[in-house]
């Protein structure tokens, strides 16, 4: 050992070697002592600082790596000397964003700061993940550029994720998720018979199994996943055992999720007046309504009178405060050879809508293996089971508790009566105004959803040389989904168009889903100013989806049989689906830093995907198949490490980000670009039809995106700022353009599209205050964007959407915006009516009539028709400006975690309201109707109440378009740490926590944030679903 | 490297349930299930054929739960936004057709040979051309001028230069008819026509397609019988009599008498001489009472051509929903005052006096022999019915109503009928007691309408091949029309006397030299035409006959917008159709409705290119 030292300063020697003074200090300008300094590629010992944080070093020149190594509790840095003769260097604390953390990213190691690409890290871990059941909904607010909806406040129901904008209008707009290397399925692609319900991929993953979590943006990772690419990427790791000993955790958690505040309906008088003043506005007589409609008009002599004479408010029956229970253990471990982390967890959930849960049993598996000194293996094993039972959304209709509470006539009671006016407990049938009866459908209509997935991976890594190793991830997917519904007869309306009085269904989902991933990585340092690594390889999935539904109808009016196979022959209903598709990539990527100043990344990839088009344009043709080709290049400079600025203490970092990339999405469908044949049958025989006008030319979309980016760390980086600006363009979008009608097929989906995205968002994370004990850190984040349609085949597309509204897709116009009315109020009188306006069937507007604004006609001028000239953008769900605020505080072994968000300037079509205030029919209404138009010279804004709408007073309009701005305090977190000395095991935690206690919001329904579909064209319309609650939990946590 | 069985399934994966049309075509059941689906999508055009053929002429109406697309077609007002407007179903049927041929021509190119032996791919080769005829016909009644487009062309923008270019048709039978269905003075043959596109009117459409079938189709109809064991299938396939109907009926429109006689006459025939068997004279099968089951059942006795329905195969239509009250129909559509006047003021039963009065006006009906009015197997409860809440007035009440009606007693008719829906019943017969059928069949060509079609060519149709004797084919048409052509034959009936109007001839319809009119309420007789030395009069007014039995025998049945255009344009006049459709509008709207129609281009529908739904 001596010998050696001696050989090496010999050879040294000749060297001029330089004498660094440095000091090392915490964020807090603290000094810090006993902290390891050496630099790269020495072999004599480090030297150590003293109390007050100095230390003096030989090093061979000032192109150095430093490696300071600190005590516990602060994060290990590198340094690069950068011909500095003396240097401070601050330490963050474990817990605090560094840039220095090393990170798994695309096989190869890197310290955050090197990664050029946008990427937002260290979202896992189970830091906040006490009070979420999916990954996703913790990430809300937090992440700059991702925008994210919660779908319902169904347990277990996931976020709708737009990462950087809208990229697409017909194809899916979900980022991708990697699980251990296995890209996950796209979700839009998972179909469902409950209106409402939206499959959770993110659900069969238990968050506090997540260790790591990333979230690419741009750059070269989106290029290299080629094809799947252009929504950006979420890698997931879970249960990484990285210690050797064993440790084992539990966690468990008991909480209550609590009724929303309830929409105020009519009572049983007011609902009377309504009703009846309906009738009488209908072509009916008032002797022929009485006697259909007898219910109306009992009174207390009358013996079926006790049945109408309640004042129910039926939306207590359909809402109860839940239990939630969440149980979990894992427990990690092994030695150097092997290493393993094993876990188990239970969630059950019951949702606020009577009858709806989620549940939950997970295990998960991983463990890596040295089996060789120079292979490694890792195998991750998934399996999940998840039962639920749903309740349907207003589209759903007779099945949906809200939309039967909103419309059940309050006079109404839930239960029964028998002929001495005693309550029984049977439900009460459906009565003559024809409403199901919100306790049957909370009570007696079932859907249930079993789900089974298994995911696993398996990887294998082995060193080829020094440098450069070799990987293969073979990934299994199985994903069963089974769902089975049953409409009862009692006490509900019928359904399929009064025909059928009880149903049954069931729906049958299976994706099995292989995927392998070989590829070299290398990585290299040289002469301690150049880092080169390197990343090639191939990728192959193949997706085999089968789906199989049921219906079967009138099976018995006891409501006994609840399953197939039974019902009334004539009405069976049988289908199924089978689809393949399969994708291929060749990738590469590699990246280059030269003194810690200049970073230069690059990345290429050709992808096949069996979806498109064989006779595409514009693509490589490899063996006469299309391949896509992607490509990014992108660099960054660290300009606080220049000369002019690196000894300025304050600026910890400065970078500079720009990327320029290119990535595709192929969810173009699966048959689009291929001739092909439906069924369609005639007579008794199986017929086929053409199944659309295929265009085999049909291609990927390909998005390009520049973007920029600026990292700022100040004051010894306890200020971390970072500003974003992105403009993307998607082109060969794909679009179902419109054919004329002598090509005998309605459309036809070609590439003639393209939209630009574009945005920027910020963050500033801080630790604003530590003083001994005491800690605060803030994290705010805010983003904008805009995607707006460039170029489109016939300047514009408009869509049908469920409830009678129309979305359109134009020219220079948000993408896929409200299209509809603008109501500007209430016609007072008749002398205030313009004369001769009439509606598209011809009927004429008169007094108590909404006032829709005559804007053009078939002459592009007014000409006194209320038609489809006359409808404009009416807004889009795109918001303004949307962001989180978030803050930790900490008191020694207490802590606060508080966390909110926010939402600017959406629009949303609250298509519950319009049903909930259109006074069409018997329906019960919401109080807001009392101003309704009724009286000449009244002035209001809510038109009168008319049977069956002739006017059109209700049609979609503006009136349905609210703003669905909102900050809501996401979460609240108290927690507290009982210490060691007192306890056996390692920690105990005691946490209290809180969900959605806040929402501040104009909306006029119950919640202003949902989503209903993966959909991008059925965002931001709000179809009833149960809404987001306000959830409280307690909770322990401990290890062993 | 990929581990999995073949590179060729990796690159292109084989999808389950839709068949990439590289896996299909491998044999005679495949190409049996390619053409049920373009039968398939014949259904789809059903609900559009029945609204557009009946809602614009004036037989049917809306009433006030009636949609705006409904609206619209009855005010000759019509929106891009119409989904009855669209002609995309009918191209829909075209490509699909042509797609087919193309494919059969290039697999089994012996169809286009007229060696060899009759094969089904023969068969089906002829009722793909036949359909499409069918579907490019009615698009052109509909639309007036329409792109033809030729089987060769596939890609979208082939078709969309050729439509939008101009061409040059040589139309090798561009003759202008005369009234009589003889050729005109203004003959030209082979004379290239430039259009500029590729739309081509009535009168070229017909060319095409009477060419096209002419010339390409040997056989037509595979008999799925054999397989099936169910004998309507034969007349839900375009079969070879389907074929000659069509046919007729495209000649027929174009003027063409000779030629439409020619097709008809294949149909009216004897088939079977020696059992002396005419397939489609109007035997007794549906004579009387069981004139309704030809609503309700097929029978190669009457149906030609039905497009067929069935709920239990998942195939429906919406008829019931748009005619039936009974929820959950919608009752959008109705019958109009004068569609039940045709049933209503028909009178059975009724004689004249006959004195030898030379003044005619004095003539008047035998008192013992007044009559009965109503047209008891075709009207009340079959084709239309009066309900109240859903519920039918049942044939007594409906002949106690008609009755006060003769005797003129309103108040009391008005108290009956208060309350009362008129509904269109043909559609909802034999299923009263389901609202949710849905499934009754739509006939395309009926035995009736073949007589009818033969006894309105007859009645203009001056001219036999012995020699110009008119009086004998006006006796023709008026046995079509009457008791049946085939005197030597008693189990042939004509199209009343099938329904019981012959049993005197008093009650048939004849044009003698003076002819009497009735009070269509009191059947009273009150006046005379003098028919005498006026031929085109007695045509006229059998033409008008003709056309009512037609209304009667046919209604809603999808043609009366096109009967009435037929003649309009026959006479050459336009208020013939303007008045008769003007007549179920009141007020300033029959006067607006009246003058639009005035002009022949309202008519026709626009052909929107899309709809912009």
């Amino acid at each position: 050992m001596v010998s050696a030292a001696i050989l090496i300063s010999v050879s040294l020697a000749g060297q001029s070697e330089i004498e660094l003074n440095g000091k090392i200090f915490n964020s807090f300008q603290e000094p810090l002592g006993d902290v390891a300094v050496n630099y790269y590629g020495s072999l004599e010992s480090p030297v150590i600082t003293d109390t007050s944080g100095m230390f003096t070093i030989s090093v061979p020149s000032g192109e150095v790596w430093l490696n300071i190594s600190p005590v516990v509790g602060y994060m290990e840095k590198q340094v690069f000397l950068n011909d500095r003769k003396s240097i401070t260097i601050y330490l963050v604390e474990n817990e605090e964003e560094s840039g220095y953390e090393e990170l798994d990213y695309l096989g190869n190691t890197y310290r955050r700061r090197d990664i050029v690409s946008k990427i937002n890290t260290g979202l896992g871990g189970d830091k906040f993940s006490n009070s979420y059941e999916s990954f996703d909904q913790n990430l809300q607010g937090k992440v700059s550029g991702m925008y994210q909806t919660t779908f319902s406040g169904m347990p277990g129901s996931g976020t709708y994720m737009l990462l950087r904008g809208m990229n697409s209008i017909n194809s899916g707009n979900q980022p991708l998720i990697i699980v251990d290397g296995i890209p996950l399925e796209n979700p839009r692609g998972i179909h469902s018979t409950v209106s409402g319900y939206t499959y959770n991929p993110a659900a069969s993953i238990d968050p506090t199994d997540i260790s790591d979590l990333s979230i690419v943006k741009d750059g070269s990772a989106l290029s290299i996943y080629g094809l799947k690419g252009s929504n950006g990427l979420i890698f997931i790791e879970t249960l990484k055992p990285v210690e050797t000993n064993t440790s084992i955790e539990f966690k468990y958690k008991l909480g209550m999720s609590f009724t929303p505040d309830t929409i105020p309906q009519l009572n049983s008088i007011a609902y009377k007046t309504l009703a009846k003043e309906i009738l009488s506005s209908s072509t009916f007589k008032e002797e022929e309504y009485a006697t259909s409609y007898p219910g109306l008009f009992y009174t207390e002599t009358d013996p079926e009178y006790i049945r109408y004479s309640h004042n129910t408010n039926w939306q207590n029956e359909i809402f109860k405060n839940s239990i939630l229970q969440d149980v979990y253990v894992s427990v990690k471990g092994g030695d150097d050879i092997a290493r393993y982390g094993l876990s188990v967890g239970y969630l059950g959930h019951n949702g606020v809508i009577k009858n709806t849960n989620f549940n939950r049993v997970s295990t998960r598996f991983v463990g890596t293996f040295n089996i060789f000194s120079r292979m490694r293996m890792y195998v991750s094993a998934n399996l999940v089971s998840s039962t639920s039972k749903y309740k349907e959304s207003v589209l759903g209709n007779q099945t949906s508790p809200i939309l039967s509470a909103f419309h059940k006539s309050p006079q109404m009671f839930p239960k029964r009566y028998d002929q001495d006016n005693q309550v029984l407990e049977a439900i009460d049938d459906v009565d003559e105004l024809g409403i199901s009866n919100p306790k049957a459908v909370v009570e007696n209509y079932s859907a249930r959803n079993s789900n089974y997935r298994f995911l696993t991976s398996f990887k294998v890594e082995g060193d080829i040389s020094k440098k450069v190793k070799w990987n293969s991830i073979l990934g299994l997917n199985i994903n069963d989904i089974k769902e089975q519904i049953y409409m009862p007869n009692l006490g509900m309306e019928y359904y399929f168009d009064k025909e059928a009085y009880n149903v049954s269904q069931s729906l049958n989902n299976l994706l099995f889903m292989i995927s392998n991933d070989n590829y070299l990585v290398f990585k290299d340092q040289i002469d301690g100013v150049h880092t080169i690594s390197f990343r090639g390889g191939v990728r192959w999935q193949t997706n085999d989806y089968q789906e199989d539904l049921g219906i079967s109808m009138n099976s018995n009016e006891n409501d006994q049989y609840t399953n197939l196979g039974t019902g009334d022959n004539q009405l069976e209903f049988i289908t199924g689906l089978n689809q393949k598709w399969t994708w291929l990539s060749n990738y590469y990527t590699g990246s280059y830093i030269y003194k810690d100043k200049y970073l230069l990344d690059a990345a290429i990839s050709a992808d096949f995907s069996s979806r498109v088009g064989k006779e595409a344009e514009g693509v490589l043709k490899l063996g006469g198949q299309p391949f896509g080709i992607f490509y990014n290049i992108g660099g960054a400079w660290r300009i606080s490490n220049e000369s002019f600025m690196k000894d300025n203490p304050t600026i910890e970092d400065l970078k500079i980000r720009v990327n320029y990339g290119t990535s595709g999405n192929d969810d173009i469908g699966n048959n689009n670009a291929f001739k092909y044949y439906t069924l369609q049958l005639y007579r008794e025989t199986s017929g086929m039809i053409p199944g659309g006008f295929a265009n085999e030319t049909l291609k990927f979309e390909t998005t390009s995106q520049f973007s920029t980016g600026l990292d700022l760390g100040i004051m010894e980086n306890r200020l971390r700022f970072s500003l974003d600006y992105y403009n993307s363009r998607t082109r060969d979008m794909l679009i179902f353009e419109e054919l004329p009608a002598y090509m005998g097929y309605e459309v036809y989906p070609s590439n003639n599209a393209s939209m630009s995205n574009n945005g920027y968002g910020f963050s500033v994370n801080s630790r604003v205050f530590q003083k001994s004990k005491l800690s605060l850190d803030i994290g705010i984040s805010a983003s904008h964007y805009n995607s707006v349609i460039t170029e489109m085949a016939d300047n514009e597309i408009i869509t049908n959407i469920p409830g009678g509204g129309q979305i359109i897709n134009r020219v220079g116009d948000q993408a896929n915006s409200f299209y509809g009315y603008e109501f500007t109020g209430v016609y007072s009188s008749r002398a205030v009516v313009p004369a001769g306006l009439v509606n598209e069937k011809g009927i004429p507007f008169g007094a108590g009539d909404a006032i829709f604004s005559d804007l053009s006609g078939p002459d592009d001028k007014p000409d006194n028709v209320i038609n489809e000239y006359d409808k404009i953008v009416l807004g889009s769900s795109t918001p303004d400006y949307y962001g989180g605020v978030f803050m930790d505080l900490r008191y020694g072994r207490y802590g606060l975690h508080m966390h909110w968000q926010f939402v600017s300037g959406n629009e949303i079509y609250n298509h519950s309201r319009y049903l909930n205030e259109r006074m069409t029919d018997l329906s019960n209404q919401s109080s807001a109707v009392l101003n309704r138009w009724i009286y000449d010279g009244q002035e209001t804004n809510i038109p009168r109440s008319a049977w069956g709408d002739p006017v059109g007073n209700a049609d979609f309009s503006s009136r349905w378009i609210e703003d669905g701005s909102h900050v809501r305090l996401k979460n609240l977190t108290l927690s507290y740490t009982i210490p060691e000395k007192m306890l056996f095991f390692r920690d105990l935690d005691l946490f209290v926590t809180g969900t959605n206690l806040l929402t501040f919001s104009k909306y006029l329904s119950y919640d202003p944030e949902f989503s209903s579909s993966f959909d991008p064209m059925m965002q931001g319309i709000d179809l009833g679903l149960m809404p987001i609650t306000r959830t409280v939990m307690v909770g322990v946590k401990f290890g062993l | 490297m990929l581990g999995i069985s073949s590179c060729e399934e990796f690159f292109n994966p084989t999808q389950g349930l839709v068949i990439q049309e590289t896996d299909f075509f491998n044999d005679w059941y495949d190409y049996r299930s390619a053409e049920m689906g373009l039968y398939a999508l014949q259904q789809n055009l059903a609900e559009q054929l029945l609204i557009l053929g009946e809602l614009r002429g004036d037989l049917l109406e809306v009433t006030e739960n009636a949609s705006r697309d409904l609206i619209e077609i009855q005010n000759f007002k019509i929106s891009e936004f119409n989904k009855y407007a669209s002609s995309r179903g009918f191209y829909e049927l075209i490509a699909g057709c042509n797609n087919l041929q193309r494919t059969l021509e290039h697999y089994h190119p012996e169809v286009m040979s007229e060696d060899g032996p009759v094969t089904n791919y023969d068969r089906l080769y002829g009722e793909i051309i036949v359909m499409r005829s069918w579907a490019y016909f009615n698009a052109v009644r509909i639309y007036g001028s329409i792109p033809y487009i030729p089987i060769s062309l596939t890609a979208i923008d082939e078709i969309e230069e050729f439509v939008n270019s101009p061409v040059t048709i040589v139309d090798s039978f561009d003759i202008l008819f005369a009234p009589d269905g003889r050729y005109n003075d203004t003959i030209f043959y082979d004379t290239p026509i430039t259009l500029t596109s590729a739309y081509l009117n009535l009168d070229q459409i017909v060319d095409s397609c009477t060419n096209d079938i002419l010339s390409n189709v040997k056989v037509t109809g595979v008999n799925h019988y054999i397989e099936n064991g169910d004998a309507s299938w034969e007349v839900t396939v375009w079969n070879e009599y389907a074929m000659e109907y069509l046919l007729g009926q495209m000649y027929l429109f174009q003027g063409n008498l000779l030629e439409a006689d020619r097709h008809f006459e294949r149909i009216l025939s004897i088939v079977d001489i020696e059992a002396d068997d005419v397939r489609y004279g109007l035997d007794k099968t549906f004579s009387k009472g069981s004139w309704k089951n030809i609503l309700t059942s097929i029978n190669q006795n009457e149906h030609i051509f039905v497009i067929w329905f069935g709920k239990g195969q998942h195939q429906t239509n919406e008829f019931q929903k748009m005619f039936s009250t009974v929820s959950p129909n919608s009752y959008e559509l109705k019958p109009t005052r004068q569609a039940v006047h045709n049933w209503e003021t028909n009178w059975d039963g009724f004689r004249y006096w006959y004195s030898d009065l030379t003044d005619h006006s004095l003539q008047a009906l035998n008192p013992s022999n007044l009559g009965t009015p109503g047209d008891i197997y075709r009207g009340a409860n079959i084709s239309y019915a009066y309900t109240k809440n859903g519920i039918p007035m049942s044939n007594n009440e409906v002949m106690e109503m008609l009755e006060l009606k003769r005797d003129q007693n309103d108040f009391e008719v008005e108290k009956i009928m208060k309350g009362i829906d008129t509904v269109v019943y043909k559609y909802t017969l034999g299923k009263q007691n389901d609202p949710f059928a849905r499934d009754a069949n739509f006939i395309v060509a009926r035995a009736a309408s073949v007589h009818l079609y033969a006894a309105e060519l007859y009645t203009y149709f001056a001219w036999v091949e012995l020699g110009e004797n008119y009086v004998i084919t006006l006796e023709l048409a008026e046995q079509y029309l009457n008791n049946g052509f085939y005197n030597g034959n008693s189990d042939q009936l004509g199209v009343r006397g099938r329904v019981g109007f012959t049993d005197h001839q008093d009650e048939e319809i004849h044009v003698p030299n003076i002819v009497y009119t009735r009070d269509p309420f009191t059947n009273e007789v009150n006046g005379y035409i003098d028919f005498t030395g006026n031929l085109a009069g007695k045509q006229d007014y059998l033409e008008e006959q003709i056309l009512a039995e037609r209304a009667r025998e046919l209604a809603f049945e999808g043609e009366r917008f096109y009967d009435l255009m037929r003649i309009a344009k026959r006479r050459g006049d336009n208020t013939f159709l303007a008045d008769k459709v003007a007549e179920k509008f009141s007020g300033a709207q029959a006067e607006e409705i009246r003058t639009k129609l005035m002009n022949e281009s309202n008519w026709y529908l626009p052909f929107y290119l899309g709809t912009a739904e």
